[in-house]
């Protein structure tokens, strides 16, 4: 907890602040095990999840979006999630992300079990521990880029790390955007205040849905590039789904997932290793 | 019929958007075609009373009463019945006598207190019951008719109330001082609240001051005699001035004066009704232009495979006309529902007789026009808007933004300027009163429908400037203490009323106020229960509300508040919710607009109230010189000898009695002008003449007349000047005008004469008014006190100091203005319903911008905030909005009212304060079930819901 989620000054909420939350949390173990790969060189998860399904429907109709599934996500680095459609991937994330809940097993981010978190705690969590960005309509479109960026803090009642917000201002690279609204900025604009707007309160961890899946190319790179600098420059921790080979190859890990499971992993991986592992993901 | 099939699943789809749709239509054909069903159901309910009171006579004699100037009333001569009854054709002729005016006969009650009705006059007439076989009349009931000069019958209501019993001796008071009667018999008459005393004929002709006279005498005809044969063989014996009708004609003059009640009292309900309904308009408008925002792609994509934009227009247009309907339906089962159970209360109650409730097809085809059109009418727009969509819309993401046009512009103007220029030329007065009417009708809605046009440019920046975190944290604050204690009050009431309706707390007791009798309550039945449960649980329903919705608001405010000043979140929330309302300033606008109507009319009937209160104040104060009046209690004319009595009191200064009648100038065709007579009118002392020219020289010689200002201009008079007047008994006086009078607050328009000289002319003209000072070097509650005393010899005149004329009058425009904001009421209902289906639709078009809030770390807590944020700013809006316009309207029509009646403005600020805090309420209330349905929401879903 480097980086305390700060609560308003003096803020009326009865219910129990970020401290309390931490109090709460249920003893974890600090390095559960991940399969399919030797985790003895990381340096700590951000998050992960146990023995985690996402079961809907009952008896005939019960439908396993997510079997039996365990993974962690290593501080500091960037996994990328692949998979076809309807292999579980996006649910797994929102899980993670405390925008879902798994059916049975466990999740933390951090040292906090999600399963056990009403929701007040778990948007306070989202609010202060995770950054989001979505595929696409990721800014609410009557605020201006700062405002969008800043939204998180401002849900919070706090202020912005001055420094730190020039430094991620900077990195994306809309100085001179910061007070257009949304609708004046092009998609691939959009997309780099959405990840400002993640790093913002210095999350724990940062979830992306396919975040360059809604504009070209160029752009995606961009976005992608920076993504990569904020794991590199300030030790952010990313996880993204997406679809696109290219973009899985800027991440430091890619997981597969078909029918539920998560099925195979690269680390370090490259475009063409990326395709080929695609390619026999069925066999 | 694909288009009919689309209209159909847009319904389907959107039935959850559309239910407050409906129910601000079934608000409003509800009260429509319950103004209808109410005034007919009356109407046929008196019509049954006259006719069955009516029902054994042929024909009626009685006097002529419509007077052309200067005739004189027909007398009938008691002779005339002798006359009547000798003839072969009548089988039966009966004469009949009604005191004039109300409470001239009143019994003392044990205290020797004069015993009136709670809720009617009380009448006297002399004794006329089922007599040889013809019915109608009163119905014996108990003991026998009057027998005699000391014999009196009273119907059983009020022998019942007042604890009266056959055989008693009571103590009248009549016009002559007090009289003792023997209580003989006990008569019933279909007329709730309304007390009867009953004489014999002769008694009743002494009593009532008309020895010789009968007002009415009713007819049977011989058997086998036609009616029409009756009044051919009557009519020759009639002296002038009186004629014989036959029952038909007995029975629509019988209820005339009632048909005439009902009707003003239908057409008051259905212009409150319309008003409500136009403040649905903007409802129906709203929700419309939302769904086919919502529906963009979706119509898009019909355009794309080929459907034409007009086959879109009436799919929509159909729908509206579904929604209208299924509106209007379930309104005219309202109105027949609310109906039905009034008149349930009424025969419960006692004293009515079983009545059935009328829905004519009038009611029914006027109700569903209406909903029909109105729901059709302000779809149009949308409908249009639905039907220019293109094709590419479909593949467009961002639905399209709206265009401010410059055509909104220049018609919300024009249609503004027109319905300003009806309204100012409608104040003109020069076009009658039903043209005056319709104008200030028609130039309301136009001002109405051009503001909320022209509103939509400067809602967005209106609403941040509203919007500032101060104001709506302190307006939510008040609203939410408000709604607490609301809460709690209507909670405990409602509760209470259950248990009392439960019959479990027996008879209540409540001690009379001012040392009126105790009113013992006791467990209603019947449809009064129902009433009662019905009451009961709506408030408990609605206090329950108001405690769940009021600590919310009030924590809100009390947070914004603080933060405001310590720079927490809760500033974020009320940006998020200024920038929402500001989005779609039209939407705003046309929610305000719905709102604005009917506090524009809350404010405009108030500041009418507050202005002519300090009219009539400053009226009492300054140009009435007189410290008592004595006046009729239900306006009949005052006994001869009360002024003498009166000036013979010590310590009264100057007394004056007030008569009045029509003069005409310029012979047989000329026109007619009031006449006010006062005594001793040589000086200001009773009234303020304010003479402008002239003197009072010759006035009290009867050789000279004061005229009015407005009178002096429109015929151009002046001091000096001779005009010749022509009285009511048709002879003509050459006067001089002696002087001017410009204060025209009694006078305008009228010749103002001495009592000597208008006596001369109009012997039969009673006093109106009396009006007397008070010396200076007196005690002023005791000179009034004695003054009042002495009225107690009198039935039915009362006697009024400064104070207690101010107080009555505002207690009458209180009374006034609390039945019109009740009845206005109802817009505001409907407007409440326009707030939360805006805020409801406004919500469910930014789910996915929720989701995203809510997946960033905004709480359910802060997310109901900006919610209810957003409603507050709304309603303060267009609460704002209709304060203005109701002041604009205020003002105008105080300049349009003749000074005589109201002549300053005055603006009740604590009125409008009031209004103010109310659109608080309507705001946090408004919010309540959107915010908690938004905060349900579920972050993913709402995401997904792209």
């Amino acid at each position: 907890m480097t980086d305390a989620a700060p609560t308003p000054p003096g803020s009326p909420d009865p219910s129990p602040g970020w401290e309390a939350l931490d109090d709460m949390t249920t003893t974890a173990p600090p390095v559960p095990p991940t399969p399919g790969s030797d985790l003895s060189d990381t340096i700590g998860l951000a998050a992960y999840c146990r023995n985690a399904s996402k079961i809907y429907g009952q008896g005939d109709t019960e439908v396993r979006a997510l079997d039996d599934v365990t993974v962690g996500f290593e501080t500091g680095r960037f996994t990328s999630i692949m998979g076809p459609s309807g292999s579980g991937k996006s649910t797994l994330m929102q899980c993670m992300a405390g925008l879902d809940t798994f059916t049975l097993g466990q999740t933390y981010v951090g040292s906090i079990e999600l399963s056990s978190l009403k929701d007040k705690e778990l948007t306070l969590l989202r609010r202060s521990k995770i950054g989001f960005v979505f595929q696409a309509f990721n800014l609410i479109p009557t605020m201006s880029a700062e405002e969008n960026i800043t939204l998180p803090l401002d849900l919070a009642g706090a202020t912005a790390d001055k420094q730190w917000m020039d430094q991620v201002v900077a990195t994306v690279g809309l100085a001179d955007r910061l007070h257009h609204r949304p609708n004046e900025l092009s998609g691939g604009q959009q997309q780099r205040v959405a990840v400002a707007r993640a790093l913002a309160s210095r999350p724990d961890i940062i979830f992306g849905d396919e975040p360059t899946g809604n504009v070209d190319s160029k752009a995606g790179t961009e976005i992608l590039q920076f993504m990569r600098r904020a794991v590199d420059e300030f030790h952010q921790t990313i996880v993204m789904v997406t679809h696109d080979p290219v973009s899985a190859s800027y991440s430091d890990r890619v997981l597969f997932l078909a029918d539920g499971r998560i099925v195979d992993e690269i680390r370090n991986p490259t475009e063409d290793g990326v395709f080929d592992k695609m390619r026999h993901l069925g066999d | 019929m694909t288009i009919i099939k689309l209209a159909f699943r847009g319904i389907k789809v959107g039935l959850g958007r559309l239910g407050l749709t409906v129910l601000a239509i079934t608000l409003g054909v509800g009260f429509v075609s319950g103004s209808f069903i109410i005034s007919d159901s009356l109407g046929k309910l008196f019509d049954g009373i006259v006719s069955e009171a009516n029902a054994g006579l042929d024909a009626r004699v009685q006097a002529i009463d419509e007077l052309s100037f200067g005739q004189q009333p027909g007398v009938i001569p008691d002779t005339l019945v002798d006359e009547i009854q000798a003839l072969n054709r009548v089988a039966d002729a009966e004469g009949f006598v009604v005191a004039e005016g109300a409470n001239r006969f009143l019994p003392l009650d044990a205290d020797d207190e004069p015993f009136t009705s709670t809720s009617g006059p009380t009448l006297a007439f002399s004794y006329q019951g089922e007599v040889d076989g013809r019915e109608g009349g009163f119905e014996q009931v108990e003991g026998v008719a009057p027998t005699g000069p000391g014999s009196v019958n009273l119907n059983i209501e009020q022998a019942e109330d007042g604890g009266f019993a056959i055989g008693d001796t009571i103590t009248f008071q009549t016009p002559e001082g007090r009289r003792d009667f023997e209580l003989d018999g006990l008569v019933d008459f279909p007329a709730p609240g309304v007390y009867f005393v009953l004489f014999d004929l002769e008694t009743a002709q002494e009593l009532f001051d008309k020895a010789g006279q009968l007002d009415e005498i009713a007819i049977q005809a011989a058997p086998g005699t036609l009616p029409s044969d009756v009044l051919d063989a009557v009519e020759p014996l009639l002296p002038d001035g009186v004629e014989v009708i036959d029952q038909a004609a007995a029975n629509s003059a019988d209820s005339e004066d009632f048909n005439q009640i009902i009707s003003i009292l239908g057409n008051i309900l259905l212009a409150f009704a319309l008003i409500a309904l136009f403040v649905s308009l903007f409802i129906i408008y709203n929700t419309f232009a939302i769904l086919v925002s919502q529906r963009i792609q979706e119509i898009g994509l019909l355009r794309a495979i080929g459907a034409t934009g007009a086959q879109i227009r009436s799919s929509i247009l159909i729908e509206a006309g579904l929604v209208g309907a299924l509106g209007s339906v379930a309104g005219i089962g309202a109105g027949i529902g609310v109906a039905a159970l009034i008149e349930a209360l009424f025969e419960s109650q006692g004293g009515f007789p079983e009545t059935t409730t009328v829905i004519s097809l009038r009611t029914v085809l006027i109700a569903i026009a209406v909903g029909l059109l109105a729901t059709m009418v302000s779809a149009l727009i949308p409908a249009f808007k639905a039907g220019r969509i293109s094709p590419v819309e479909a593949i467009r993401q961002e639905g399209s933004h709206p265009h401010r046009g410059r055509g909104r512009i220049i018609a919300g103007s024009i249609i503004t300027v027109t319905g300003l220029a009806a309204v100012g030329f409608g104040l003109s007065g020069s076009s009658g009163v039903t043209g005056t009417l319709a104008l200030l009708g028609i130039g309301a809605v136009f001002t109405f429908v051009g503001v909320a046009l022209l509103s939509g440019l400067f809602a967005g920046p209106a609403v941040m400037i509203l919007g500032r975190s101060i104001p709506v944290g302190v307006l939510g604050t008040i609203s939410g203490v408000l709604l607490l204690i609301g809460g709690l009050a209507l909670v405990f009431g409602g509760l209470s009323a259950l248990v009392f309706a439960s019959g479990a707390t027996g008879e209540i007791t409540i001690p009379g106020q001012n040392g009126a009798d105790d009113q013992v309550l006791t467990a209603p039945t019947g449809a009064g229960k129902v009433l009662t449960i019905l009451l009961g649980s709506g408030f408990g329903v609605l206090g329950v509300l108001f405690l769940f919705s009021g600590p919310r608001a009030l924590a809100d405010g009390v947070r914004l508040v603080r933060d405001s000043f310590t720079g927490g979140s809760e500033r974020k929330m009320v940006r998020i919710a200024r920038e929402n309302s500001a989005r779609s300033p039209q939407r705003t606008a046309a929610t305000a607009t719905a709102l604005m109507i009917g506090l524009a009319l809350v404010t405009l009937v108030s500041v009418l109230g507050e202005s002519l209160r300090a009219s009539l104040s400053q009226v009492l104060s300054e140009s009435v010189g007189a410290d008592l009046f004595v006046n009729g209690e239900f306006g009949e004319v005052l006994p001869d000898d009360f002024a003498i009595r009166l000036s013979g009191l010590e310590g009264i200064d100057d007394v004056s009695e007030y008569r009045s009648a029509d003069v005409r100038v310029g012979g047989p065709n000329g026109e007619i002008y009031g006449v006010d007579s006062f005594t001793a009118s040589t000086e200001s002392r009773i009234i303020d003449y304010g003479l402008d020219a002239g003197s009072f020289d010759g006035v009290a010689d009867g050789t000279a007349v004061i005229v009015s200002r407005s009178l002096a201009d429109d015929r151009g008079l002046d001091v000096g000047d001779r005009i010749a007047l022509e009285f009511e008994d048709l002879e003509t006086e050459d006067l001089e005008v002696a002087g001017i009078a410009g204060n025209e607050n009694f006078l305008e328009g009228s010749f103002i004469t001495d009592n000597g000289l208008f006596i001369e002319h109009n012997p039969d003209r009673g006093i109106e008014s009396i009006g007397a000072t008070i010396a200076d070097d007196v005690d002023f509650e005791t000179v009034s006190d004695a003054a009042k005393a002495l009225a107690d010899d009198y039935a039915g005149v009362q006697v009024l100091n400064n104070e207690d004329l101010q107080e009555q009058l505002e207690t009458g425009i209180s009374a006034l203005l609390v039945l019109i904001n009740g009845l206005l009421g109802l817009a505001l209902v409907v407007a409440f319903f326009g707030v939360v289906n805006t805020i409801v639709l406004s919500v469910l078009e930014r789910t996915h911008e929720i989701g995203l809030l809510r997946a960033v770390g905004m709480t359910r807590q802060q997310l109901m905030s900006t919610i209810r944020w957003e409603a507050i700013m709304v309603s303060l809006f267009g609460t704002l909005l209709g304060i203005t316009l109701g002041i604009l309207f205020g003002i105008a029509g105080v300049r349009a009212i003749p000074d005589s009646v109201i002549s300053e403005v005055s603006i009740p600020w604590l009125t409008l304060l009031i209004i103010v805090i109310m659109a608080g309420l309507i705001g946090v209330l408004a919010a309540y079930l959107p915010a908690r349905r938004a905060a349900k929401l579920n972050p993913l879903d709402a995401i997904a819901s792209l």
